[in-house]
């Protein structure tokens, strides 16, 4: 997808300095959907809008968060578990408690960006769905081998 | 001389069972609206091209013999059912694609004077392998395991994008006359 300039600074300057920061794709993309409000559907960063412009910030979220979407439906499933692993491990809070309420509830559904082909978001969702009972499984197998 | 009764019975008996399986008519849920000329701009956009990588990972091997080491019975199960699933939305969505596009060609050749008797019956022989594949597909993949499947989702896959070609092309069509907004 082509880019207006200011769009294009915008999403160069929100990688450098802002995705830079954050440790892997999964971490990246949630991070991401954190920034879309959830009655409206818009992108909001306070602090980059003060400098290109809430349009040009709106664009440059919503193309980063869908370049994200992408590169993880095309990841394998063994790559989707590492970055799994990763955002557990990043999360501060406990493994087990962490993949049980995600087993649950799901709350990664809501990452997805809105305007995805829907096939392609089954593919990333069912793949999470895998990628949560692998790391359940190896949890598992590690507590009864000790 | 009864062989060849038998023969002939049972190459009449397959031919009317595809001629049914391909009439019948489908679901609601399996029937799918699609926008015609909303595919074909996401064909010029490049966005169905993109989609290619679909099949590859939905049949993956690398993900299999991944699961496969994890030695744990209920994973690849889980794995077996999710993956029968997005097959499922795959084929469903494909099919639709190909329905949509015969019958926003079968309007436009209506109307059209340059009619190539050649690539229509070329066309039309596409469109009944495609939806009768892809009926193939459905019931095997409710059966078997998906991963058996790769080679033939990949074939599958190859000739629905070269069916979108194939249509954009003979958008050069000169229509007489066009209905806007078609959907199937």
């Amino acid at each position: 997808m082509t880019m207006s300039a200011e769009v294009q600074k915008a999403h160069d300057d929100l990688w450098r300095r802002t995705l830079a920061r954050v440790p892997g794709d999964l971490n990246r993309m949630i991070y991401l959907a954190s920034m879309r409000d959830y009655n409206s559907g818009r992108y909001h960063h306070a602090g980059m809008e003060a400098h290109f412009g809430y349009d040009a910030v709106r664009q440059a979220l919503e193309n980063a968060h869908e370049e994200l979407f992408w590169k993880l439906t095309r990841s394998s499933l063994e790559e989707l578990v590492a970055e799994l692993s990763l955002y557990v491990d990043r999360s501060g809070e406990s493994p087990e408690e962490l993949l049980r309420t995600w087993q649950m509830i799901q709350p990664y559904r809501v990452a997805i960006p809105m305007n995805v082909n829907a096939l392609a978001a089954h593919l990333l969702l069912s793949n999470l769905r895998l990628a949560l009972e692998v790391l359940r499984n190896r949890r598992r197998e590690s507590r009864q081998s000790r | 001389m009864s062989g060849l009764v038998w023969l002939f019975a049972t190459v009449f008996l397959v031919f009317v069972m595809l001629l049914y399986f391909l009439r019948e008519k489908d679901s609601p849920e399996f029937m799918q609206s699609y926008d015609v000329p909303q595919v074909l701009e996401s064909y010029k956009s490049g966005e169905i091209r993109d989609l290619r990588f679909l099949p590859y990972s939905i049949f993956s091997e690398r993900d299999w013999n991944f699961v496969q080491n994890e030695q744990s019975p209920f994973l690849h199960r889980l794995f077996l059912e999710e993956r029968r699933a997005v097959a499922i939305h795959w084929l469903k969505e494909r099919a639709a694609w190909v329905r949509a596009i015969r019958a926003n060609h079968l309007q436009r050749s209506r109307y059209s004077k340059n009619l190539n008797v050649f690539a229509e019956a070329r066309l039309l022989f596409l469109f009944f392998y495609l939806l009768g594949l892809c009926r193939c597909l459905l019931l095997i993949v409710q059966i078997a395991n998906a991963n058996t499947l790769r080679s033939i989702a990949l074939h599958f896959e190859a000739m629905t994008q070269k069916l979108v070609q194939i249509h954009l092309g003979f958008s050069n069509y000169a229509p007489t006359e066009e209905k806007a907004g078609f959907r199937s």
